[in-house]
C-alpha cells in the first residue's frame, strides 16, 4: 500500500531513469571527463528529479530537466576543479620530485584517452556546448533553451569550439592527416 | 562568396533553413577550400562520435543503489521535536521581536526603584558626605575597581564580599608547583 502510494507520487521516475541514464551520464562524463564524478553527478541530478513536486509532462521535458541540472552542478564542479588546478600550479613550483610524477600521470592519462583529453582542454563554456550538441543530440534550439542562451550564441560556441578542437588534434597528429 | 566558419559548422548540423542550405550545398561543390574546411569538421565531429564513452551499465546500477540508499535514510530520518524548523510570516516575526526587546528593556533599566533598591544605594550624611553602596556581580569587581581608580575624587572603599562566599584553590596543586619552581631552579 504504502509502495503504491510513492508510486503514484512519482509514476515516471523508473522510467525516466531507464531510458534517460544513459544521455545523462554521458553527457556527465563528456563534461566532467570523470567516470566518478560523472556518477556522482547523475545520482545528485536524479535525486532532484525523484523529490520534484511537479511531475514533468514527458521524457523529452525530463531529458533538458535533468540535463540543465547536471549542467549546473557540473559548474560548480568545473569552479572548484579551478581552484584546486590553481593550487596544484602554486604546489608545483616549490616540489620538483612531485611535478615528475605529475606529468607521468598526464602521458598515461593521454594515452588512455586522448579525445577526453582534448574536450577536458576546451573551456568549460564551449565544452558543455559541444557536448549537447553530439553528445546528447539536441539541436541549437534545444541547447540554448537548456544553457538560457540564444541560438546565435550557440551557433557560435559550437564552432569555436570545433576549431579549438581541430588545432588541439593537430597537435596531438594522431586523428589529422 | 565563402561562408563564414560558422556558418559552415551550423550547415554540417543541419542548422541552416532551406533556400541558404541549398546555396551553400552549390558552392561547396565548385570550391574545393570550402570543401576541405567541411570536412575537417565533419572529421572532427566522426572523432568525437567514434570515441567510446565508459560503459553506463555498471555506473547506471551502482547509482541506482545509492539513489535508493539516500531514499531510504530520507524517510527514516525524523526531526526531532526540538529541531523542527518554526515559520512565521515576516511581520509576526518583526512584531514579536519588537515586543521581547521592549518589555526586556522596560523590565531591566526602566522598571521603578529596581536599580537603586538592588545595585545602588545612596545616602547623604548631615556632615555632607555621601554614601554610595554599590552591589556588583563578582565577575565585575575588576570593571569596578577600574572605574574607582580613574575617578579624581576623594573616596573611601569599602569592598564587601557576599556572606556565603565559599573560597577554593584554582590551578594546579601546590606540590606541582613547587616541584615545576624547583626544576626552574
Amino acid at each position: 500500500m504504502v509502495q503504491r502510494k510513492k508510486k503514484n507520487e512519482h509514476p515516471r521516475f523508473e522510467e525516466a531513469y531507464k531510458s534517460l541514464f544513459p544521455t545523462i551520464f554521458r553527457v556527465s562524463y563528456r563534461i566532467t571527463g570523470d567516470k566518478g564524478i560523472a556518477e556522482d553527478l547523475c545520482h545528485e541530478a536524479f535525486i532532484k528529479y525523484y523529490e520534484k513536486k511537479e511531475l514533468l509532462p514527458d521524457l523529452e521535458q525530463a531529458k533538458y530537466w535533468l540535463i540543465r541540472v547536471v549542467r549546473n552542478i557540473s559548474l560548480n564542479y568545473e569552479k572548484r576543479k579551478i581552484r584546486e588546478r590553481q593550487a596544484y600550479i602554486r604546489f608545483e613550483k616549490t616540489s620538483i620530485d612531485y611535478t615528475e610524477s605529475g606529468e607521468d600521470k598526464l602521458i598515461k592519462k593521454e594515452t588512455d584517452g586522448l579525445v577526453q583529453e582534448a574536450l577536458n582542454r576546451l573551456p568549460y563554456k564551449l565544452r558543455v556546448v559541444l557536448v549537447l550538441k553530439e553528445y546528447a543530440g539536441l539541436n541549437y534550439r534545444e541547447i540554448g533553451k537548456v544553457l538560457g542562451i540564444s541560438e546565435g550564441n550557440v551557433k557560435i560556441r559550437v564552432f569555436r569550439a570545433r576549431e579549438k578542437l581541430a588545432i588541439i588534434f593537430k597537435e596531438g597528429e594522431l586523428y589529422v592527416s | 562568396m565563402c561562408p563564414d566558419g560558422e556558418t559552415l559548422s551550423a550547415y554540417l548540423d543541419g542548422e541552416i533553413e532551406e533556400p541558404w542550405s541549398r546555396t551553400i550545398h552549390k558552392h561547396i561543390e565548385s570550391c574545393g577550400l570550402c570543401s576541405q574546411r567541411l570536412q575537417t569538421l565533419q572529421r572532427i565531429n566522426h572523432i568525437l562520435l567514434e570515441d567510446s564513452s565508459p560503459d553506463y551499465l555498471e555506473s547506471m546500477e551502482k547509482v541506482k543503489r545509492r539513489i535508493q540508499i539516500t531514499q531510504v535514510a530520507e524517510n527514516t530520518a525524523r526531526v526531532s521535536f526540538w529541531k523542527r524548523k518554526v515559520t512565521f510570516p515576516i511581520p509576526v516575526a518583526v512584531a514579536a521581536m519588537a515586543a521581547i526587546v521592549f518589555f526586556g528593556f522596560y523590565f531591566l533599566f526602566i522598571q521603578p526603584g529596581r536599580n537603586s533598591m538592588r545595585l545602588v544605594k545612596i545616602k547623604t550624611e548631615p556632615s555632607g558626605s555621601t554614601e554610595v553602596q554599590v552591589a556588583a556581580p563578582i565577575e565585575d569587581i575588576e570593571q569596578l575597581l577600574k572605574s574607582l581608580d580613574k575617578n579624581q575624587f576623594r573616596r573611601e572603599v569599602i569592598i564587601q564580599l557576599p556572606v556565603d562566599s565559599k573560597f577554593s584553590f584554582v590551578g594546579k596543586p601546590a606540590i606541582m608547583r613547587e616541584t615545576e619552581f624547583s626544576r626552574e631552579k
